[in-house]
């Protein structure tokens, strides 16, 4: 008893075990986080020294009219990903049946998020590709043939199609594991009193998807906020600065103009905006698991 | 809405879906095996006339063929990348194992101060935007040598999978009988003896899923790559990348690599597929 008691309690064990791993978060996690603020603070270029100017880059920022696109082209993206990618991944969620034949579906709709956003960006470059894309194609007949990357107010949305063919199976998937969890019973018993489907889904499943509805939204939302290559590779930001997201801008800024602390500055607004997020995920971890 | 109409509608849901999952896959892999001439038409051939390995060929850098001199540029030593990819995810897979085992056995068995705060901060670097880490580390790395090396890329690619790992393998330890444990504690075993010889069998599907979805993340991993690696490193996702725009976009030669380039991704769902919900969701779901 008393062996089990001082194993389970012995914080030389304890930091023996975790040590390793938190030595390399430490160099590769946090180091670049405070050293990444340091450079936002200062004017540092590839030539010359750099020097300390505060806040200097965050007021540049602020009336930086290609910052704010950068913004809103991330939200726009996001936003527009995350609710289209919630409502196909729940509808397949709740459409496959729990057993059975159809279940053989399952891995397949996996594939698109285990393929390598490179190889997906080729895929679609070529299905949207205006003179001998296959979607162009199909289409012909109907609208013509829209140049789906090279307008600057389709290639947006082109690129968040391309966003739910990759990630609405993650969504799914955790959507069917919570849905496999949720009861049957209640369902059978609500079913038996007569509940049609809608009042089925809205009051019976509805509320026990809900943690997993959540859990979902955190993870995919800190996803699509950092979201860059698929972008980078498609239409690299362009046409003009249509699809340049906060990701895509960090990355010229920082290697094609070497403005790196405006980049540092313009990287520590993206993490704010996933820390938001990641806090509220963290705390949802936590309770679940500790 | 009667039922029969409503399970059509179902159907016909789950068909669509299907279609928009497999076509652009399937699409990828009829154009790999297509000549130039059926690639570049309006009119869409479904069926290839005439077959060809050529495409796979240029994607590997093999064939030097003065008809497409170009794409044999382009994808000069993508052979070698794609080796250097498949060691560099391997090498990483192997590391975040050894480390996250041991770490997320003691954030789930061992009651210490300070135990919880470890293990938020550990999840905390899940969600750090890869940019703010590559900036200051591309200063660093440069001033030691280390851009374009194995290295460089291994331990960037540790601090982004071992967050996943250590909470992946916490939640799975947490489940599991304890009395084992004690068991070999009271025969007189150490710690890491006591891991490696009653943990790792009990939790060896948690550590495939572990390792299959570290594998298929570094894999197929862009952004630090592309920054962090030039020639001697330079990775299947980058090279694959750079074939577009060298005169003209080689699409055979591009659909070959992407098929070429889901070989790894595609043996992670097929060995990990029944762990891989936990992994991804770092079990937020239960």
């Amino acid at each position: 008893m008393t062996l089990r008691l001082t194993r389970r309690r012995d914080p030389r064990t304890f930091w023996l075990l975790t040590s390793p791993t938190l030595v390399i978060l430490l160099v590769v996690g946090v180091y670049p986080l405070v050293a990444s603020l340091w450079m936002a603070l200062n004017r540092s270029q590839v030539t010359g020294p750099s020097r300390f100017v505060g806040f200097d880059n965050f007021a540049r920022l602020a009336a930086d009219p290609r910052f704010w696109n950068a913004i809103i082209n991330s939200l726009a993206f996001a936003t527009l990903a995350l609710s289209l990618e919630l409502v196909f991944g729940l509808a397949v969620a709740l459409a496959l049946r729990r057993s059975g034949r159809e279940t053989w579906l399952v891995p397949v709709f996996m594939l698109p998020m285990l393929i390598s956003p490179v190889v997906a960006a080729v895929t679609w470059l070529m299905l949207y590709h205006p003179t001998i894309g296959l979607i162009n194609y199909v289409l012909r007949p109907l609208i013509g043939t829209p140049a789906w990357l090279a307008n600057s107010s389709l290639a947006l949305p082109s690129l968040v199609v391309v966003d739910i063919w990759e990630w609405t199976p993650f969504v799914f998937l955790l959507l069917r594991a919570a849905y496999l969890g949720a009861s049957v019973e209640i369902e059978e018993a609500a079913r038996v009193d007569g509940a049609g489907r809608i009042a089925l889904f809205r009051h019976i499943l509805l509320p026990q998807l809900a943690p997993a509805i959540g859990a979902v939204l955190l993870i995919r939302g800190i996803d699509v906020l950092k979201v860059f290559d698929t972008i980078y590779v498609m239409t690299g930001g362009g046409p003009g600065l249509s699809t340049e997201t906060l990701g895509i801008y960090i990355y010229r800024a920082a290697f094609e103009d070497f403005n790196v602390g405006y980049a540092a500055a313009l990287s520590y607004v993206q993490f704010a905006l996933v820390i938001v997020l990641g806090l509220l995920f963290i705390r949802r971890v936590g309770r679940t698991q500790q | 809405m009667t039922s029969a109409v409503w399970e059509f509608c179902r159907k016909l849901f789950l068909v669509a879906a299907l279609a928009f999952v497999v076509l652009p896959i399937a699409w990828m892999l009829i154009t790999s095996f297509k000549v130039p001439n059926e690639i570049s038409t309006t009119n869409p051939v479904f069926v290839p006339s005439a077959p060809t390995l050529d495409n796979y060929r240029a994607a590997l850098g093999i064939a030097i063929d003065e008809r497409d001199l170009s794409i044999t540029v382009a994808s000069r030593g993508a052979g070698r990348s794609y080796v250097r990819s498949v060691v560099t995810a391997g090498v990483t897979t192997v590391l975040v194992v050894v480390l996250a085992t041991p770490a997320g056995y003691a954030l789930a068995r061992i009651r210490v101060r300070g135990r919880s705060v470890v293990g938020q901060n550990v999840l905390f670097a899940r969600v750090l935007p890869p940019a703010t880490i590559a900036l200051p580390l591309f200063a660093q790395f440069s001033a030691m040598r280390l851009i374009d090396t194995p290295a460089a890329l291994i331990a960037l690619y540790l601090g982004s999978t071992l967050p996943f790992a250590v909470w992946t393998l916490m939640a799975f330890i947490g489940e599991l009988p304890i009395e084992v444990e004690e068991a070999a504690f009271v025969d007189g075993a150490s710690v890491i003896q006591m891991l490696w010889r009653v943990v790792v069998p009990v939790l060896a599907p948690a550590v495939v899923a572990v390792a299959v979805i570290t594998f298929a993340l570094c894999f197929n991993e862009f952004f630090m790559a592309l920054i962090f690696t030039r020639v001697h490193w330079l990775t299947f996702p980058v090279q694959t990348a750079a074939m577009i725009g060298t005169g003209g976009t080689p699409w055979g030669p591009m659909t070959a690599a992407g098929v070429i380039g889901l070989v790894p991704p595609l043996l992670t769902l097929l060995v990990g597929r029944r762990y891989l919900v936990q992994g991804l969701s770092l079990g937020a779901v239960k």
